[in-house]
């Protein structure tokens, strides 16, 4: 069959994509990756055919613009399952009243939408695999009858909302009621002269890499699948062919040295320096300019600008990172104890999520002592509770198929859903 | 995680940029986008303590806490949303009857503070000149009363309870809406078989007045954009083009002394009157097209007159012992309530308010409800007092505004709406949970009110 997989030009985002993308194309079926031009030398980078779709998407431009709102943190949009209060039809509601203008129109713009569905018309997929807020994808297979599926790359954050928020909405009286993903896919699709359907948000099935027992409750088909990692084109270095001589513990977080985390001021410096009297060996990602910042570490850490951490993490007892889709399945694979300072996105209910397993530490950036960081680490390396729950979880990894394992029943859901195109169906 | 606390400073607003073009010549994504990003605007700031911000976004039945926070801020406050705005009765009575600010900007064009603009065509983005559309009057003042109490009359005689609820009917669209649009048609002259058009066109504009502050669905502003131009196409068919209380020779801006409610209604206007040019109304029959936009106004000032009087039973006792009082109880409702909670202005030149400079173009957004509860003007203001000497200070639908022209005729409606009521069912009480609209910051009142007799 046809299959074209689509992510907005965002290279982690799309990452999640290219392990299925590799099955599809070994079991001899034809692949086409579609996404901005930006992400053309990454798509070709990871060995796929890119079809570059309309103009690059302004996220930055916007948020330049809007002066950093929505900042990635604000609280308006934490997503439920990271938030203490119940949740309410007006928080629901702001989470979409804010990230459709200021997410999902932006990384679907409209020359973007209008050549994917060009190029779908001509090319006839039988199924659009679509990253889960590139809605261009649900769109191009609306309108030319293509099956489509969410490929996720972390819980299902965007499906469990979608559940939650129409659940409120249908309990609000009908003169309440507003939903602003759908108005605009509804004028989106109108161009085309198809119509907005509810699966439209959240695929007619999901392929979802998470362990059963970290995945939300969406009540939607879902069709599970062992994570693969994919973290961008990579060389090994040689230093990893060398087993540690005492536990290793890797450090990234992604911000830099100086900037604070969360609103208390403990920055990474901060942390190294809490760590720096326990005897292990740290490999903490800063380049050299990072470097400069950070007073004292560990006797032994390795800094690094870039290491692939499928590469790393099997040598590695524990992890302190920021909850980042690739870092945080990755070192679930790979049976590592996670210490998660997590606060973007859908990173609070990772984190939860693997504390509630007992597989690691959620600690919020919002109240972070470095005393909190070195307490969990050492736990980690004293404590083989927490490593028998991460191999708990990779072993759970292992019951779901591989991508090469869900083709066959991909050829089987598309078959199944395949349609005439939407101006046949009318 | 700190507080994000509200910035004063002009420089750090972060406002929608303009459509630059009316909504008829914006396609549906790009008109859409602009929607969704303003409203996306509007709950961030809101989100992040704004309270001008959290009254835009309209999701709370009850506004009046949100407008004390607004005059907690000082009596003119800067919004992040880019607009100045006031609670304080005086600062707020100098903005309206200042030949400094206008509706729209010096230019005309609307500052990008105001959502959208439908043109021309309509009525609340300039300006009236209230005596310019005299030359075909409908019915004049003298006449109007009459005309109005009929129809209401008739309406609420024509009630047909439904048998399945548990409540004797359902004020709004039971009563109100079709007392208030049948007289509005009748006095304005539009045809008998026109009038269910005509009722349809009203309705489909009852967000008109919200939407140039607060964005409303794509298919809102599209609906209330051809409901505009078809209005006005109705009503130019009619042949009709005139029910301002400038249509009445008679009569002067305030209310005509032909009309009972004149002794105690007519707020504290200026004699000048709006400054706006005499020209212009030809071919643009803005006294009836306003007309029209003042039976929404109608229907929510009767809806919030009725709501503040059940929830003060004495004071409906009152008014059904003595019907009298029914004017009275229009002007205290305008003050405790009114059906036009906001207005905005713009600064026509750079000036001065409230100490602060204001450059030209400064949009001004008058919180006139809140005024109404300025403690400083009005004694126990968040009591609802059909006895308050001083209820008429109150600054709702100002002479010098989009209103003024058809203030008259509004205040007559409710005026009408209310005695009708209190004259048939003196036993009426609230018998269900009342429906407010959400995205409505402008125009306030109840959509459905059940209630019992």
């Amino acid at each position: 069959m046809r299959v074209l997989l689509t992510s907005f030009a965002h290279h982690t985002h799309y990452y999640g994509l290219v392990p299925l993308a590799w099955a599809l194309l070994a079991a001899g079926h034809e692949v086409r990756v579609a996404s901005q031009p930006a992400l053309t030398d990454t798509i070709t980078g990871s060995g796929l055919a890119a079809v570059p779709v309309g103009t690059d998407h302004l996220i930055h431009e916007y948020r330049v613009r809007m002066a950093g709102e929505p900042r990635p943190n604000h609280p308006a949009i934490a997503f439920d399952e990271a938030r203490s209060e119940p949740l309410d039809w007006d928080h629901a509601l702001g989470i979409d009243a804010i990230l459709a203008p200021y997410f999902y129109l932006l990384a679907n713009n409209d020359s973007m939408i209008d050549d994917l569905v060009g190029f779908a018309r001509s090319w006839q997929p039988d199924l659009v695999l679509w990253e889960p807020t590139t809605y261009a994808g649900a769109v191009a297979a609306q309108v030319t009858g293509a099956a489509h599926a969410r490929v996720l790359w972390g819980p299902d954050v965007m499906g469990s909302a979608r559940r939650k928020f129409v659940a409120l909405r249908d309990r609000q009286p009908p003169e309440h009621r507003e939903d602003p993903t759908a108005e605009w896919l509804t004028w989106t699709l109108d161009r085309f002269g198809a119509s907005f359907e509810e699966e439209l948000l959240t695929g007619q099935f999901t392929v979802d890499p998470t362990p059963p027992s970290l995945r939300l409750d969406t009540g939607l088909p879902t069709v599970g699948v062992q994570y693969v990692p994919y973290n961008g084109t990579s060389v090994v270095p040689d230093w990893l062919a060398e087993p540690p001589a005492r536990p290793r513990v890797c450090l990234t977080l992604g911000v830099s040295a100086r900037e604070v985390l969360g609103g208390d001021g403990v920055s990474q410096a901060d942390i190294l320096e809490a760590l720096a009297d326990l005897d292990i060996e740290l490999v903490a990602t800063l380049d050299a300019g990072q470097r400069a910042e950070i007073r004292s570490y560990p006797k032994h850490t390795r800094f690094t600008d870039f290491v692939p951490m499928h590469a790393l993490l099997p040598s590695c007892s524990a992890i302190v990172h920021h909850g980042g889709a690739g870092t945080y399945a990755t070192a679930v694979i790979n049976a590592v104890p996670q210490v998660m300072l997590a606060e973007l996105w859908d990173a609070p209910v990772k984190a939860r999520a693997v504390a509630e397993q007992g597989a690691g530490f959620f600690l919020p950036p919002a109240g972070l002592t470095p005393q909190a960081v070195r307490d969990a680490v050492v736990r980690i390396l004293d404590d083989p509770s927490v490593l028998a729950a991460a191999h708990r979880l990779r072993e759970e990894t292992h019951r779901d198929p591989t991508p090469a394992g869900i083709v066959p029943e991909l050829e089987r859901l598309a078959a199944q859903h395949r349609r005439p195109p939407a101006d046949a169906r009318r | 995680m700190a507080e994000p606390t509200v910035t004063d400073d002009p420089a750090r607003a972060l406002t929608q940029p303009p459509l630059g073009r009316t909504v008829s010549a914006v396609a549906d994504p790009e008109l859409g986008a602009h929607l969704l990003e303003t409203r996306g605007i509007h709950w961030i700031h809101a989100a992040n303590g704004d309270p001008y911000a959290a009254v835009l976004r309209g999701q709370a039945d009850d506004p009046y806490p949100a407008y004390e926070r607004v005059r907690a801020r000082g009596v003119l406050s800067f919004s992040p949303t880019g607009s100045w705005v006031t609670a304080d009765h005086a600062v707020a009575a100098s903005v309206l009857c200042s030949t400094e600010f206008g509706v729209p900007g010096a230019d005309g064009v609307p500052v990008p503070q105001q959502v959208l603009s439908y043109g021309e065509g309509c009525p609340l983005e300039h300006e009236q000149a209230p005596r310019a559309a005299a030359e075909v009057p409908g019915a004049w003042a003298g006449q109007r009363r009459a005309v109005v109490e009929e129809v209401h009359r008739q309406i609420l005689e024509g009630l047909a309870p439904d048998p399945s609820a548990s409540y004797a009917f359902e004020l709004v669209g039971g009563f109100v809406r079709p007392a208030v649009t049948g007289a509005a048609a009748a006095v304005l002259g539009v045809p008998a078989g026109r009038r269910g058009e005509f009722a349809e066109l009203v309705e489909r504009l009852r967000p008109l007045s919200d939407s140039l502050l607060a964005p409303q669905s794509l298919r809102t502003v599209r609906a209330a954009d051809g409901a505009l131009a078809a209005l006005t196409a109705l009503l130019a068919e009619a042949g009709v083009s005139a029910a301002t209380d400038g249509s009445d020779p008679s009569s002067g801006p305030s209310a005509p002394s032909s009309d009972p409610s004149a002794s105690s209604s007519g707020p504290t206007a200026p004699s000048s009157g709006p400054t706006a040019p005499s020209s212009g109304v030809a071919g643009r029959p803005d006294g009836a097209l306003l007309s029209a936009l003042g039976v929404t106004a109608a229907v929510q000032l009767t809806g919030n007159a009725v709501l503040a009087l059940l929830a003060h039973p004495e004071q409906w006792r009152e008014l059904c012992a003595r019907p009298g009082l029914a004017a009275a109880a229009v002007e205290e409702t305008l003050r405790y309530d009114p059906p036009v909670q906001l207005d905005a202005r713009v600064a026509r030149v750079e000036t001065e308010l409230a100490g602060r400079r204001l450059p030209a173009g400064a949009h001004v957004v008058v919180l006139t409800a809140g005024t109404g509860r300025d403690p400083g003007v009005f004694t126990d203001p968040e009591r609802f007092d059909l006895a308050r000497p001083d209820a008429t200070a109150h600054l709702a639908l100002h002479p010098a505004g989009p209103y003024g022209p058809v203030a008259s005729l509004v205040r007559l409606q409710a005026e009408v709406a209310l005695r009708t009521l209190a004259g048939r069912f003196p036993g009426l009480r609230k018998a269900g949970p009342v429906l407010r609209p959400r995205r409505a910051p402008v125009g306030r009142g109840p959509l459905s009110v059940p209630v019992g007799s």
